[in-house]
């Protein structure tokens, strides 16, 4: 086993234990808007971990290249995806999504 | 007779679709998707063979035409400044330490019972105007600010000049909720 593959295998491992840690966020916390907050962890930070150690193991080639794009999309689309769910539990929730004055926005 | 609810045909008003904008913008704007989705036949075909290149230029042709129709129904283009990448250097930055903010909201909640201290917050943020810019960066304004896992938007209201934002764990000097 090459340090390539002893490093891949860290970043993979590493991975796997953001998901499963980001799993049991979204399972124990209180309402939708704090559970969202453990899908970027699943949706962008393990999926970056797994192109690195793609990166690591293969270094240029066909894989690694379909994969850091494939990064780049989940990249683009994640955020909006987070902000439609979000915005759209607000406004099933109040009917509006911008905030009232028992919010206490400051 | 029920009188009808909603908007009626042709009582509204059209929708705006630049019909003004230069035949150039449009070609150039075409030129830009088809620079872009070819790229992405290349990477995705890992191939230059002559015959795969020519599928991959058609291809990337139809689809040009499919973006810039609908950027034209829509009357919605993307218009970005340079200087808006700057930030984009921090995010990596961003989302470790916030990453590091939500799992140890998740380990105080689990070992000590402690709820995080979550809620809605408005952040200053000038709306800007209606040209492609202001919509450009309102759009990578929302897009930007949620990929930090501590941090997501739920919108920029135009009437207070805000964003509203709700963080998993809030900033101790404004916590709100």
């Amino acid at each position: 086993m090459t340090g390539r593959d002893i490093a891949a295998d860290v970043l993979l491992g590493l991975a796997v234990a953001v998901v499963l840690v980001a799993s049991l966020g979204v399972l124990v916390m209180r309402d939708v808007y704090q559970k969202l907050h453990f899908v970027t962890p699943i949706s962008l930070i393990a999926p970056a971990l797994v192109a690195v150690a793609v990166l690591v193991q293969q270094g240029y080639s066909e894989n690694t290249v379909e994969t850091w794009l494939a990064l780049l999309f989940l990249f683009v689309a994640g955020p909006f995806l987070t902000h439609a769910t979000i915005r759209a539990a607000r406004i099933r929730e109040t009917g509006d999504w911008r905030l009232r004055n028992d919010d206490g926005a400051p | 007779m029920n009188s009808p609810s909603g908007p009626l045909a042709g009582a509204g008003t059209p929708r705006r679709r630049e019909q003004e904008r230069a035949l150039a913008g449009r070609v150039g704007s075409w030129l830009a998707w088809w620079v872009l989705l070819m790229a992405i036949w290349i990477i995705l075909d890992w191939s230059l063979d002559v015959a795969e290149l020519l599928v991959g230029a058609g291809v990337a042709a139809a689809g040009a035409v499919a973006a810039e129709l609908v950027g034209h129904q829509t009357g919605s283009h993307f218009r970005a400044r340079i200087k808006w990448l700057i930030p984009l250097l921090r995010l990596p930055g961003q989302v470790i330490r916030d990453t590091v903010i939500v799992f140890a909201a998740l380990g105080r909640l689990l070992i000590r019972g402690q709820q995080p201290a979550s809620g809605f917050l408005e952040v200053p943020k000038a709306w800007g105007d209606e040209s492609t810019v202001g919509v450009s960066r309102r759009v990578l304004l929302v897009g930007g600010t949620s990929v930090a896992p501590n941090t997501f938007v739920l919108g920029m209201d135009r009437e207070r000049d805000v964003m509203v934002v709700h963080h998993l764990v809030l900033p101790a000097q404004r916590a709100a909720r």
